[in-house]
């Protein structure tokens, strides 16, 4: 008997019993589609966030307040931590950052916004150095009250939009819009101002606060053994540790445990539903071996041996295994569209839904292996049926 | 042994447990069948008689004695084995028809080829040739649910023929049909015996045993007596 005498006679069967064909198939499909959807979900999110940190550079250290290990986080470094900082050698530069909030006000209508505030002699490099790129305009390179804005801020934040000299009032002095930003991709960054640290320091009455610090090192230096020597400095100078100095391969393994146990959490659920599937496929084989215990009887009385009864109900399994899981690859992929375009409507436009292929080829065959699982026992038991006793039922 | 026996039964024995009962339904049964007979086995219900067919057709094993096919001892044979010799060498005819309700006339006269590996094309071929000799070639598609008793009766014995098998072994092949369908029926059995195949039928009704060329009277299953032509 052919592989194509298998596929006649199983599609004779699986087609004659059509809706209940269809629902073993359907908890493949839920399945496969949960773990396509789900993993590619993952998988995104993980490569895009890793191509930002790429962006951003591997030379870039972080010093934050403790009590927080991302800027904006914790407070308590000042401008005298930043000077500390400064003796380490083996440092391109080291800038105190400022980050506030306030009323923003634009042809009488006000918001609140977000304020980044550094140097101004600096401006230019840390502009480069955080991915910002200019769609219009310069970076402020003096103390005047000049801003670069984001993309949302020009674009969605105002019912106005703004342009390039724009005015703007903030809280109560004018301000004029000297650069515009192209989107980075992520709502919050594309929606802050950014404004020259003398102006801010005045403006928000914050003589020497710091946000956080942002340097960054020389090429050919050891970061690790850098950020080490920061650490030693700032212990020196403010005689506690109450400080984290944060190197890019920690946030990204940080990230990176967080995204793992997320992906694993939807991988499990998404399993579940695979066994749940294959539960359904091993259900409707049984059933179909007892409905065709005769049909059994008939071909072994012809001729069918045990290995060809055997191979036709596998394949029936295989088949129905793999027929959902062709379906549950384009939902998954839909579904991973579909939240992929979600996201992007949030503004998150930096997360880009891949179903990368070796995910389709894991999903086809784990589902057709699923499928010959489940049917393997009920498989069996039908070969073994006894022709006499098949034929009396 | 005898000239070209096809078919040896030697002091077979058969119980079924039922239970704690034990059921002996063939109590040292002997039969020869040689090739080229038209063979009646006659007995009243219970004596035994589908289950002498089960073991003439290699589809159980005895419990005790011998059955040779040709020169195979099926005892001595695994399941397997014995499904290859039952699709090549024994064509079955069912009071019942056994037919497979999915699939066409066609597709079912073409089920035992398929078991031995005959090109699809061959099995078209012969598939076809069969069914217009038993009177059905204006039904090559239709399902045995849109075929009359007798008409699923002829496809049967069309499909025992397939694969030219040497013994066509038929258990009461009329016993679902009315009497004149089941003439019919006899008569295509006698043109098969006529074209040279053994035939051996199983049978209660002494009318229909009495076309066959020996009649065997199976009692409580042993043979309690014969005749012959
Ligand atoms: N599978 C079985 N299990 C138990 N008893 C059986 C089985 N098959 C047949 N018998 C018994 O064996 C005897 C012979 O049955 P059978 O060969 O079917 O006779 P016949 O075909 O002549 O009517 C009967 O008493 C029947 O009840
Ligand atoms: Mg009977």
């Amino acid at each position: 008997m052919s592989l194509k005498d298998d596929f006649f006679i199983v599609i004779k069967n699986i087609s004659h019993r059509k809706l209940r064909s269809w629902l073993t198939v359907l908890g493949v499909v839920i399945g496969v589609a949960a773990i396509i959807a789900l993993v590619a979900v993952g998988r995104s999110l993980e490569s895009s966030i890793e191509k930002e940190f790429e962006d951003f550079g591997s030379d870039k250290i972080t010093i934050v307040a403790a009590g927080g290990n991302l800027p904006g986080f914790g407070t308590g470094l000042t401008t005298k931590d930043v000077d500390a900082v400064k003796n380490v050698k083996g440092l391109e530069y080291v800038e105190g950052m400022l980050y506030e909030s306030g009323k923003a006000t634009h042809k009488e209508e006000s918001i609140n916004v977000f304020f980044f505030a550094w140097e101004s002699d600096n401006s230019k490099v840390l502009f480069d150095d955080f991915g910002a790129d200019f769609s219009a305009g310069a970076p402020f390179e003096t103390d005047s009250n000049k801003i670069v804005i984001g993309s949302r801020v020009a674009a969605d934040l105002f019912e106005k939009k703004l342009s390039l000299g724009s005015k703007l009032e903030i809280e109560d002095e004018k301000f004029e819009v000297a650069g515009i930003l192209e989107p980075v991709g992520n709502p919050d960054d594309d929606s802050l101002i950014y404004m020259p640290m003398g102006v801010a320091r005045e403006l928000f009455d914050k003589e020497d606060d710091v946000s956080f610090m942002f340097a960054k090192v020389k090429p050919g230096s050891d970061i690790d053994e850098i950020a080490d020597k920061i650490t030693a400095e700032l212990k020196k100078e403010r005689s506690e540790e109450s400080f984290n100095v944060i190197t890019p391969e920690q946030l990204i393994e940080q990230v990176g445990t967080v995204l793992g146990i997320i992906e694993g959490v939807l991988v499990g659920i998404a399993g579940i539903s695979l066994i749940v599937g294959s539960v359904g496929i091993a259900g409707s084989m049984y059933t179909s071996v007892i409905e065709r215990t005769r049909d059994v009887g008939i071909m072994k009385a012809v001729g069918a041996t045990n290995n060809e009864i055997t191979a036709m109900f596998l394949i029936e399994a295989g088949l129905m295994g793999l027929v959902g899981g062709i379906i549950g690859v384009m939902f998954g992929f839909l579904i991973a569209s579909m939240i992929g375009f979600a996201i992007a409507q949030a503004g998150f436009t930096f997360l880009e839904i891949t179903v990368e292929p070796w995910l389709v080829l894991f999903g086809l065959a784990f589902a057709l292996i699923v499928g010959m699982l489940s049917g393997f026992f009920p498989a069996r038991q039908a070969a073994r049926l006894k022709p006499v006793e098949a034929l009396r039922k | 042994m005898a000239k070209n026996s096809v078919i040896r039964l030697d002091n077979v024995w058969k119980t079924y447990k039922m239970g704690e009962v034990d059921v002996q339904a063939l109590r040292g049964l002997s039969l020869e069948v040689n090739d080229g007979e038209f063979v009646a086995i006659e007995g009243p219900s219970g004596s035994g008689k589908s289950t002498a067919m089960n073991m003439i057709g290699a589809l159980d094993y005895p419990s005790k004695g011998s059955v040779y096919l040709g020169n195979h001892d099926i005892t001595k044979l695994s399941e397997s084995q014995l499904a290859v010799i039952r699709g090549r060498k024994i064509g079955f005819v069912f009071q019942q028809f056994n037919l497979l309700a999915n699939l066409s006339a066609m597709e079912n006269v073409a089920l035992p080829m398929m078991f031995q590996g005959v090109s699809p094309s061959k099995r078209r071929e012969r598939a076809r040739n069969l069914l217009e000799s038993v009177g059905l070639g204006d039904r090559l598609n239709h399902r045995p649910s849109e075929l009359s008793g007798g008409q699923q009766q002829r496809v049967a014995i069309a499909r025992a023929l397939s694969n030219n098998p040497e013994v066509i072994l038929a258990d009461e092949p009329t016993g679902n049909i009315d009497s004149k369908t089941g003439q019919a029926i006899i008569a295509l059995l006698r043109g098969m015996h006529r074209e040279g195949k053994t035939i051996i039928m199983i049978t209660h009704d002494h009318k229909l045993a009495k076309f066959a060329d020996r009649i065997e009277l199976l009692k409580d299953g042993v043979i309690v007596g014969g005749s012959k032509k």
